[in-house]
């Protein structure tokens, strides 16, 4: 682990689940700006790999331990020197509807979907409250806004995170600590990990497109993390923001675009 | 008393029944000619929901999964099987913002309010599905819609309990099966029960803010809706979110003192 103090002008971030996926490209995004990156994850081989790739710090954290939330924090703020920017985006996805929905895995999405981003939100609040540009942006997702049958879990976890969002802009907000939610449509690649281990296969044909006719990136997601963080979001608080090329703007959005891979 | 809604002899099963809400419900579903079973903790309340309405009372906290579970098999036992009615509940409520919830208070209203509400649900859709059908109802909350910053944790898990309640809708409508979610606002009666080591609510409604109907609303208040959600009349609606709060929620700003 690299250990400096960041220079007082730049972005002090912490990434949680960093290590593939939106969480990647997010810590690509903010390190390729006047960023000091910090970023979490499980698994310590992708992890250094994207410390290698991006230069960020990573520390070693799965956000369903407690103990692991508060220790990585803390080694965070002896990287960083402070906190400006907390992004929430580990999470963990599972295929199947509510009914087909084993405790196990309910259990394992909303530990890590909510309990986790609530554990990373009240261990960072008070580092964030001596920020003049402090921010919290969450991870969400278009299944909050619009469950999907077919994730009914992941869909449950995530409209509570849009709740948590927006109960936490209400109450940093007076600290001057802004708190906005991400909701991004398919992405890829996106949630690498599932319940079972599963990673994802990177294949996206046969997803259903939206009216902009392809998947979203990570890069898409990162932008709009980076917005939420800077200056330029100033005013933007409990905004839960759709990054989605479209597909929850209608019922019939969907039909509008062919599916991928489709001639 | 007959019907209003055609429910005679149906079978409801009411979780959170002793009080408030819950308690409304049941004597509501009774009046309508339904058989009805209820879970609570405290069996003298319960006991005395009974000797009032006529319903059958098991107690059930519903914090403890192999109770929740053993509470839904003896609803079903004592009906023969049948059920036609889920009406999800039981809740608890703490007071205080997020970074003011400890972290043991944060996870035990996420496992009664959503976890617990979740598991009962997919049992009794599993049921309902193999038995041609049924209404599922959930109460969660116009703080599960807009955000209620004083009680943050409830409303998180109540955001979730919507979420949970439409994917059933979504997933159940091609078996018959209905789910909706009912949103009541401030209610008096309401919410009584805390987490474990915690003080029963106090409620003081005297410093609440008045809906724009002028009054707070009741248990019976949403007992009405939910039993015209458990009947037939409702028949095409599911997976609906359906505010009863006297305006609260569709009027920004217009506000007066209780």
């Amino acid at each position: 682990m690299m250990r400096h103090v960041a220079a007082p002008e730049t972005l002090r971030s912490v990434v949680t689940g960093g290590t593939s996926g939106i969480g990647a490209a997010i810590v690509e995004r903010l390190g390729s700006q006047d960023a000091a990156v910090v970023f979490t994850g499980r698994d310590s081989a992708r992890g250094l790999d994207v410390e290698k790739r991006t230069g960020a710090t990573f520390v070693q954290a799965d956000v369903r331990d407690p103990e692991d939330v508060r220790t990585s924090v803390q080694a965070a703020v002896e990287v960083l020197g402070g906190l400006d920017a907390l992004v929430l985006n580990a999470g963990v996805l599972h295929d199947a509807p509510l009914s087909q929905t084993s405790d196990e895995a309910w259990d394992a999405v909303l530990e890590t979907n909510l309990i986790g981003s609530y554990l990373y939100a009240i261990a960072c609040l008070p580092l964030l409250r001596a920020s003049e540009n402090a921010s919290i942006t969450a991870i969400s997702s278009d299944a909050a806004v619009w469950g999907e049958t077919s994730i009914g879990a992941y869909s449950v976890s995530k409209r509570a995170l849009n709740m948590l969002v927006q109960t936490l802009a209400v109450e940093a907000g007076p600290a001057g600590v802004r708190v906005n939610a991400v909701c991004p449509g398919d992405t890829a690649p996106g949630m690498a990990t599932h319940v079972e281990g599963r990673a994802e296969t990177g294949d996206v044909s046969g997803w259903a497109l939206p009216p902009l006719a392809r998947v979203g990136t990570g890069r898409d997601v990162a932008a709009a993390v980076a917005f939420f963080a800077s200056p330029d979001g100033a005013f933007c608080n409990g905004s839960l923001l759709l990054v989605d090329g479209g597909m929850r703007a209608s019922l019939r959005a969907s039909a509008v675009a062919r599916q991928a891979g489709d001639p | 008393m007959t019907s209003t809604y055609g429910l005679e002899g149906r079978v409801a099963l009411v979780t959170g029944g002793t009080s408030g809400i819950g308690r409304a419900c049941v004597v509501r579903l009774r009046e309508e000619g339904m058989r009805v079973a209820f879970t609570g903790r405290s069996r003298e309340r319960g006991e005395t929901v009974t000797a009032e309405a006529g319903a059958d009372f098991i107690e059930c906290d519903h914090r403890d999964r192999e109770a929740s579970d053993r509470a839904v098999e003896r609803a079903l036992d004592l009906a023969d099987g049948r059920l036609d009615a889920l009406v999800a509940n039981a809740g608890i409520l703490f007071q205080g913002s997020i970074e003011a919830t400890p972290e043991d208070v944060f996870r035990e209203l996420l496992e009664v309010n959503l976890t617990a509400l979740f598991r009962v649900s997919r049992r009794c859709f599993g049921h309902m599905r193999d038995n041609g059908g049924g209404s599922m109802i959930h109460i969660a909350s116009d703080a599960g819609i807009r955000a209620v910053h004083e009680i943050a944790a409830y409303s998180v898990t109540k955001a979730g309990v919507i979420a949970v309640s439409e994917l059933f809708g979504a997933e159940g409508a091609p078996y018959g099966i209905r789910s909706n979610a009912v949103c009541p606002g401030d209610i008096v009666p309401g919410v009584q029960a805390t987490p474990a080591g915690h003080e029963e609510h106090a409620e003081d409604p005297a410093g609440w803010v008045l809906p724009p109907s002028g009054r707070f609303g009741t248990g019976e208040d949403v007992a009405g809706l939910v039993a015209w959600l458990a009947s037939d009349e409702s028949a095409h609606m599911t997976g609906a979110t359906l505010r009863i709060d006297g305006g609260t929620g569709a009027a920004m700003g217009v506000l007066t003192r209780g």
